[in-house]
């Protein structure tokens, strides 16, 4: 065989393998998962109703100082139900600043759920029309964000918080972030 | 007394596809091509026009919103971006990842033609030799 025969075989034996290659790994990437362009970035300028009290009134102010953790639920989201537990547990045992975004729901009915279940959250942000959760680029609930001291968001996982998640993606962040301390 | 009918109906259908804000026939016409133009993060394929998810009526309102408040298209989309990224551009912008998706079509274009050029000059070699 002569060698341009020789490198043409080559380099046809390397494309189809690139090609392979290329189609293997798009076969384990979910289509629907999707970058944020908030991550790195400081908390979106917002202002939502206090849960608890209608009068006051939340903004970003709300993360500075701790390490929190948003989590974007609503009621009659199933999947929210699922991660409920998980969230008192996460609540009861680490310290965290553990903020709710109550996303298009209606006050009653958290009440309700949270009268049987419990209430993980310390403060709850209440955004009946989604407003605030177009600030923070949320499509579709549940979705969870760690944010930093100095109010910069640092991870984000959209759908249901489980252990899984916990102790390999968020709880690290975390953990990181607190022994950085603040101003760091 | 059947005409009202019709036209109570296809002002009702007309006022519920624009929801609450009202915008007159030059800014409909910009928010028509801005929904086309954005894709609903929900159902990846639709438009934000052709969809009518939850988050896509309320983007859809925002953009409206927007669009009363006097910003222009490219500020509206740049508002968009920031928030969900710029995945919701049907077309994409060029940026690093989409470098390779810009280029690729070219590189493809320049290794057929060097491809086909080196056969057709060893096609003729091998023709003038033969009739040699």
């Amino acid at each position: 065989m002569s060698r341009v025969r020789v490198l043409s075989w080559s380099v046809s034996v390397l494309c189809v393998m690139a090609l392979i290659g290329f189609l293997f790994v798009g076969l384990h990437r979910d289509p629907h998962a999707l970058p944020s362009p908030m991550i790195r970035q400081p908390v979106p300028h917002f202002v939502a109703e206090d849960f608890d009290a209608a009068t006051h009134q939340y903004s970003e102010a709300l993360f500075v100082g701790h390490v929190s953790l948003l989590n974007v639920f609503a009621s009659w989201c199933y999947a929210c139900q699922g991660e409920h537990s998980f969230l008192l547990d996460i609540h009861r045992r680490y310290k965290l600043q553990l903020i709710g975004l109550d996303y298009k729901d209606r006050r009653t009915d958290v009440l309700q759920w949270f009268e049987q279940e419990g209430n993980p959250y310390d403060h709850i942000l209440f955004d009946p029309r989604g407003d605030v959760g177009m600030q923070w680029g949320v499509y579709g609930t549940p979705e969870t964000f760690v944010v930093d001291q100095s109010g910069v968001i640092q991870f984000k996982l959209v759908g249901p918080l489980t252990p899984d998640h916990w102790y390999h993606d968020i709880l690290p962040v975390v953990r990181r972030l607190q022994k950085r301390g603040v101003g760091a | 007394m059947r005409s009202i009918v019709w036209l109570c109906l296809f002002l009702s259908v007309a006022w519920g596809q624009v929801g609450q804000v009202a915008l007159s026939t030059l800014e409909q016409q910009r928010y028509e091509q801005l929904t086309s133009e954005l894709r609903c993060l929900v159902c990846q394929n639709e438009s934000l026009a052709a969809s009518t998810a939850p988050l896509a009526t309320d983007l859809k309102r925002h953009i409206q919103l927007m669009i009363t408040a006097g910003q222009t298209n490219v500020a509206i989309k740049q508002d968009l971006v920031a928030h969900y990224g710029a995945f919701v551009l049907f077309r994409p912008p060029w940026m690093r990842s989409t470098y390779v998706l810009w280029l690729f079509p070219f590189i493809l274009l320049v290794v057929v033609l060097c491809v086909a050029v080196h056969v057709i000059r060893r096609a003729r070699c091998l023709t003038i030799q033969r009739d040699l």
